[in-house]
C-alpha cells in the first residue's frame, strides 16, 4: 500500500497521537468463489472521516459492508483476515462473532434514504427499541438529541408522530442519520449518502458529517471525489479489490503517490 | 508523460494554458535580452522599444490568470492537473515581474543615454546579465520539459548570481567613493544590477514551481543566500 500506514499517514498519525477506532488487516472477502477484496489493510482513525474511493466494482462498498457484516445475509460469502474494533478489541469478522452484536455497535446510512414506514419519532427510536431501551423519558431524550445532531430537530419537532414519508429526500436522509446516531454507535458507515440528493441537501449532509466528526468515527464511500476532498480527513483508493493508496486527504488530492490514484482522481482512467 | 483525460477538451485547455506560459516566458526572455543590450550598447532606441514590450507581457499574464481561474472553477482539477494549473498561475506572475524588472533596466538604459559605462563595471554587468539570462532560459526549458532536476540546478545556481551582485555592489561603491561625478550614473547601474539579481530570484521561484508541478514535493530546503550587498556600507569620510 502506497503512502500508507508506513509512509506519510503514519507520520501524521504519530504526530497527532491519534487513536484508531478500527483497523482492517489482511482482509480478503469472497462472494462464493469470486474474490472481491484482496488482503486489504486500512486504519480507521478515531473521530475522523475516512473516505473510500475507487471505480465501480473496485470493492469499496464490499469493504464498507464488511464492517457491519451485511454480507452474512447471503450464503457462501466468506471473510479472511480481521477488522478489529477498538477499544473493545472485537474482531468484527472473526469466526464465532455474532453479526447482530456487530450491528448493534455500528450505524449505517445508505445511498437512498430508507426510512421505515413509521413515524419520525419511531424511526429514530427503532435502534433503541431493538437494544431494549424502553424507558420513555430516555427514548424521548435520545430521539431529540439525535434529531438535533442530525440538524433536523427544528424542522420536525412539531410533527414527530407523523409519517417519515412526508419528509423531503434530504430530510429523510438526515432522519436516517439521526436513526443511526440514536444508539450512539462506535462507527458510522455512509454508502454514497448524497448521490440521490441535490446540491443544497448535499451541503447540509456534508456540514452534518463535519459536525458529527467531533463525536463519531465515520467511514464514507463516495463516487464524488470533490466530496471526499471536502469532508474527509483520510482518503483510501481501491482498485480491483486492492487498497492502492491511503493518505491524509490534503496530500491525497494534491500529490498522490500511486500513478493509478493520479489517473483516477484526474479523470484519466482506463 | 500522462495519459490523456477521458474528457479530451480538458487536455486541450491545460495544453493551451501551458503553451501561453511558454509564450510569456519567451517574451520575458526577449524583453530581458533587449534591456541588457540597450544598457550595454547604450542604445536608447532599443531601450524605448523594450519598455513598450511590457504591455504584451502584462496582457499575457492577465489572460493566463483568467484561464487558470476558469479551469479551476469549471474542472475542479486535482493532483497533477491542480499543480499544473496553480503552477502556471504562479509562474506567469513571476514572469510578469521579470518583465517589470527588465522594463526598469530598459528605462534606466534610456536615462543613462549614450554614455559608456566604466570598463570594469561594464564587465561585471555583462557577467550578471549573462548569468540572469541563462538562469531564465534554463528554467523555461525545465518548465517545458517538466524536468525537476534541471529546475533544482537553476535553484542552486542562483547563489552565483547573488555573489556577482555583491561584487558589483562593492565595485560600484568604490567608483562612487573615488569619483563623485559618476555617482548618478553608478546609482542607476546599481539598480540595474539589483534588478538582475531579483530576476535570478524570480527564476528560482519558477524553478521551485516546476519542481512542485513535476514531483508534488515542495523544495522547502532553505536556499543559501550569497547576496551580502545589504550589509555593505560606503566608508564615511571624516570631515
Amino acid at each position: 500500500m502506497h503512502g500508507s500506514v508506513d509512509g506519510v499517514a503514519q507520520a501524521d498519525l504519530a504526530h497527532n497521537a491519534a487513536q484508531l477506532r478500527a483497523e482492517v488487516k489482511k482482509l480478503s472477502f469472497y462472494y462464493g468463489t469470486s474474490q472481491a477484496l484482496k488482503s486489504v489493510d486500512l486504519p480507521i482513525v478515531d473521530r475522523q472521516v475516512t473516505a473510500l474511493i475507487g471505480a465501480s466494482g473496485c470493492g469499496k462498498s464490499t469493504l464498507l459492508r464488511c464492517f457491519n457484516r451485511m454480507h452474512d445475509l447471503y450464503v457462501g460469502n466468506r471473510y479472511e483476515g480481521s477488522i478489529t474494533l477498538y477499544p473493545e478489541n472485537l474482531d468484527i469478522v472473526g469466526p464465532g462473532v455474532d453479526p447482530m452484536l456487530v450491528r448493534l455497535r455500528i450505524g449505517m446510512v445508505f445511498q437512498k434514504p430508507n426510512p421505515f414506514p413509521k413515524s419520525i419519532f419511531d424511526n429514530v427510536a427503532s435502534g433503541l427499541y431493538i437494544r431494549g431501551v424502553k424507558t420513555r423519558a430516555i427514548v424521548e431524550q435520545r430521539v431529540e438529541q439525535s434529531l438535533r445532531q442530525a440538524a433536523l430537530w427544528e424542522e420536525v419537532k412539531d410533527r414527530l408522530h407523523q409519517s417519515a414519508y412526508g419528509l423531503s429526500g434530504g430530510q429523510q436522509q438526515r432522519l436516517c442519520i439521526a436513526r443511526a446516531l440514536a444508539p450512539n454507535p462506535g462507527l458510522i458507515l455512509f454508502d454514497e449518502p448524497t448521490s440521490a440528493l441535490d446540491p443544497i441537501a448535499t451541503a447540509k449532509i456534508e456540514e452534518l458529517v463535519d459536525q458529527l466528526r467531533l463525536n463519531y468515527t465515520i467511514v464514507i464511500v463516495t463516487h464524488n471525489m470533490q466530496q471526499a476532498g471536502r469532508i474527509s480527513n483520510f482518503t483510501a483508493f481501491m482498485h480491483l479489490g486492492q487498497m492502492l493508496e491511503y493518505a491524509p486527504t490534503k496530500q491525497f488530492f494534491t500529490a498522490p503517490e500511486h500513478p493509478k490514484t493520479q489517473e483516477y482522481i484526474t479523470g484519466r482512467f482506463g | 508523460m500522462q495519459n490523456p483525460h477521458t474528457v479530451r477538451s480538458f487536455d486541450d485547455e491545460i495544453g493551451g494554458l501551458r503553451a501561453k506560459v511558454g509564450i510569456l516566458g519567451e517574451r520575458s526572455a526577449e524583453q530581458l535580452s533587449g534591456a541588457i543590450k540597450a544598457l550595454v550598447d547604450h542604445n536608447v532606441d532599443l531601450a524605448r522599444l523594450t519598455v513598450l514590450e511590457d504591455d504584451t507581457i502584462d496582457l499575457l499574464d492577465t489572460q493566463i490568470e483568467k484561464e487558470a481561474v476558469t479551469l479551476i472553477a469549471r474542472r475542479q482539477p486535482m493532483a497533477i492537473d491542480l499543480r499544473e494549473i496553480v503552477g502556471a498561475f504562479r509562474i506567469a506572475a513571476e514572469l510578469e515581474r521579470i518583465g517589470d524588472l527588465a522594463k526598469n533596466i530598459a528605462k534606466r538604459a534610456e536615462a543613462l543615454g549614450p554614455h559608456p559605462l566604466p570598463d570594469h563595471l561594464a564587465v561585471r554587468m555583462d557577467a550578471m546579465a549573462t548569468m540572469a539570462s541563462h538562469q531564465l532560459s534554463q528554467v523555461l526549458q525545465a518548465y517545458d520539459h517538466r524536468d525537476p532536476e534541471a529546475a533544482l540546478e537553476v535553484r542552486e545556481s542562483d547563489v552565483k548570481l547573488d555573489e556577482l551582485h555583491t561584487e558589483f555592489f562593492a565595485d560600484a561603491l568604490r567608483v562612487i567613493e573615488s569619483d563623485g561625478s559618476r555617482a548618478a550614473q553608478t546609482a542607476h547601474l546599481l539598480f540595474c544590477a539589483k534588478n538582475l539579481e531579483r530576476i535570478g530570484d524570480h527564476a528560482t521561484n519558477i524553478a521551485e514551481s516546476v519542481y512542485l508541478i513535476s514531483t508534488g514535493i515542495d523544495p522547502t530546503e532553505k536556499r543559501r543566500k550569497r547576496d551580502d550587498s545589504s550589509t555593505l556600507m560606503p566608508r564615511v569620510h571624516s570631515t
